[in-house]
């Protein structure tokens, strides 16, 4: 349903061209959940804003393909792109308190979109909530809001956000980006702000929406833990470039990248055996003027000269297992 | 409830307006000059007895304590006094002479907002742009050119060389306008006298032009910055990447955030737009308030100055809670 070709979008700044997004190419199935993981600062949030054709300035997009049910989403016009925006693709951001308008009501905020993209006067809905689309959409903004989970929905449907809890807001913003039942659901860390028991309530909501929907969903996090548990596939992410993508049982079970075999080592484990945790050592390189080579060198204990020199290719290593090491023999993609 | 706040904040307001009005009226007798020397070295020769005879009617024989009881003794009972120099009541003057300062403040605040709101918006959206720098260097010399001198240039320019404002006064006589409720503009509608009305809009354009130009420059400035604070918002990419036009993205999303500090000024403008119009006032011969109160100043009129400034204070008061009011309005978060 999405694929990225070789997507690149870069930052001019003061200090040097940032690649916050280098060279990615990256796919999904029709309902599937891909995690996207990496620390933060290594261009996942930048590489859905592309997908979106969202980047803010000064950044821009200077390459590539997305190509979303067959046609290139980089050569659209304006006009098309707003159409599939929030229509056929939505986002989920990660912090909802700062994400709702301030100055609109939850319950106008859900209904906006479906608003924008005339849900209310296409067929499906019509014959499903009625004609008159003040009351269709009303009834829909208040379907969505139980279906996310949202208790006493006719007295929420008319706060204002700053009167809804984090995890309610979130749960509101998933609302927003269900309204008019996306293909593509692109979920930028949408738990990292909330509390831990709340991260494990709306990421089962997304899993929910999947199952129930068939929505296929991009989901980005810094936590591989996380990763692991509601992804089919993973992708790892390193300073702007991916360095490694396969299923998640793989990527986890016999990842070969020292990257991810350092992230892996890294999260701490609940179990009675005292295991040291290892952390990766070094600090997440300054995406600014990075130079060529691999720009997890400086930190691999497996480093070779060559690494800092090459730029190195992604690897296929198995059918649906690449890459990018040059300690990893396959054949290049 | 919100009603009870607002009473309450009139009642607390009732001491301020009365420690204001004794200031005046201590300052007033504090400065040199003598009303009564004042208005005789007008007459030309007088006798000692005629200047008794006007001090006591002016009570200015009586100690100051006596003169304060009975000028706080008047306010009481709403009266604020006789004018010295023009012998009537000062409730009567300033009631006269208030609607062309009030029409003038609403010139000045139509003509700040209808230029600035507009210029901060595209400013701030196309940032860094010919456009953005240069209404900023406009808006810099707006804030920063005095207000007397602005109204000369603009007379010089518009008036004396082009002819295409008149630059003195509301309106000419010739006109005849029948007054009704000294608002010029109204009047000349309710009694559907369209040269009239013509003529008081050219009157009100250049002194509401240099009486609000400082504050077209602040909410220009203002709408700006704060614009550009909202569009770096979270909730703004969340309008984008719900499918929004950018124009809806600007002027819905956007523009209600970004008017939230820009409405509590524009409020608080008010209160110097009726107070502060002294200076344009008398560069344009407008027959209000500011003129009045320049003139009773100079001629030591104690009972018009305090009456007029009990009139300032109170619009300042007012603006304030205005401005609080509007602020709970535009702002869900903030409850009176
Ligand atoms: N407005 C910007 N100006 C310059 N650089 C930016 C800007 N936004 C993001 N970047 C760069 O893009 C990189 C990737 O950012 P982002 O995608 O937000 O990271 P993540 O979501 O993985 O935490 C950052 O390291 C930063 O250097
Ligand atoms: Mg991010």
């Amino acid at each position: 349903m999405l694929v990225i070709k070789n997507l690149s979008t870069h930052f001019p700044t003061e200090r040097g061209l940032v690649k916050a997004v280098n060279n990615v190419s990256l796919s999904l199935a029709t309902g599937e959940i891909l995690g996207l993981v990496g620390e933060s600062g290594c261009g996942k949030s930048m590489t859905l804003l592309s997908i979106l054709r969202l980047i803010p300035f000064p950044g821009k997009i200077v390459g590539g393909e997305v190509f979303f049910r067959g046609s290139n989403l980089l050569e659209k016009k304006p006009a098309e792109m707003r159409a599939l925006r929030g229509q056929d693709i939505a986002m989920v951001f990660q912090d909802p308190m700062t994400t709702l308008n301030p100055v609109f009501k939850v319950g106008e905020q859900i209904g906006e979109s479906l608003r924008i993209h005339g849900a209310m006067g296409k067929e499906s809905f019509r014959r499903r909530y009625g004609d008159n689309k003040k009351i269709a959409e009303k009834e829909r903004v208040l379907e969505l809001m139980k279906e996310v989970g949202i208790p006493s929905v006719d007295e929420r449907y008319h706060e204002y956000p700053h009167q809804f809890s984090g995890g309610m807001q979130q749960r509101a913003l998933i609302a927003i980006a269900l309204s008019c039942n996306p293909q593509l659901l692109l979920a930028d860390e949408p738990t990292t702000a909330l509390d831990v028991t709340i991260q494990a309530q709306i990421l089962s909501l997304l899993e929910q929406i999947n199952r129930e929907h068939g929505t296929g969903i991009i989901l980005v996090t810094h936590d591989l833990g996380v990763a692991a548990e509601f992804c089919q596939r993973i992708a790892v992410m390193y300073a702007g470039s991916l360095v490694e993508v396969g299923p998640t049982d793989v990527v986890i079970g016999e990842p070969r990248h020292p990257y991810t075999i350092g992230l892996l080592r890294s999260i701490p484990k609940i179990s009675s055996k005292k295991e040291k945790i290892k952390p990766i050592y070094g600090n997440v390189p300054d995406l600014a003027g990075l130079a060529g080579g691999c720009p997890f060198a400086p930190r691999c204990e497996v480093v070779k000269d060559a690494c800092y020199s090459e730029d190195i290719p992604m690897r296929q290593i198995s059918d649906d297992h690449q890459v990018r090491c040059l300690n990893v023999p396959g054949h290049s993609v | 409830m919100r009603l009870a706040r607002v009473l309450e904040r009139v009642f607390v307001a009732i001491p301020v307006m009365l420690g204001v009005a004794i200031i005046v009226f201590f300052f007033m007798r504090l400065s040199p000059g003598d009303p009564v020397d004042l208005m005789m070295g007008e007459a030309g020769s007088v006798s000692p007895r005629e200047m008794e005879a006007l001090a006591r009617e002016f009570r200015l024989d009586e100690p100051l304590h006596m003169q304060l009881y009975h000028f706080l003794a008047g306010l009481l009972r709403g009266d604020l006094g006789n004018s010295f120099v023009k012998r009537k009541p000062v409730a009567r003057l300033v009631r006269e002479h208030l609607p062309a300062t009030v029409e003038l403040a609403i010139g000045a605040l139509v003509i700040a907002l209808v230029i600035a709101i507009p210029i901060g918006i595209i400013s701030a959206v196309k940032q860094h742009s010919i456009l953005d720098r240069v209404s900023m260097a406009g808006a810099f010399l707006g804030i920063s050119m005095p207000a007397f001198w602005m109204g000369i240039v603009l007379i010089l320019v518009f008036s004396v060389y082009w002819h295409v404002f008149p630059s003195h006064g509301r309106l000419p006589f010739a006109v005849g306008l029948k007054t009704i409720t000294g608002f010029y503009t109204i009047d000349s509608i309710l009694t559907g006298n369209w040269s009239a009305l013509a003529s008081t809009l050219k009157h009100l354009f250049l002194p509401s032009l240099t009486l609000g130009a400082g504050t077209a420059a602040t909410i220009a400035r203002m709408t700006r910055s704060s614009m550009l604070e909202v569009l770096r918002q979270d909730y703004i990419v969340l309008a984008r990447a719900k499918g929004l036009t950018e124009y809806a993205v600007v002027v819905k999303h956007a523009l209600r955030n970004a008017l939230i500090p820009t409405v509590t000024i524009v409020a608080l403008q008010i209160g110097t737009f009726l107070g502060g119009n002294m200076i344009v006032e008398t560069v344009f011969g407008w027959p209000g308030l500011g003129r009045l109160v320049v003139d009773a100043i100079q001629r030591r009129d104690f009972p018009l100055v305090q009456g007029a400034v009990i009139v300032y204070a109170l619009t300042f008061v007012m603006a304030n809670l205005l401005a609080d009011i509007i602020y709970t309005f535009v702002n869900p978060k903030i409850e009176l």
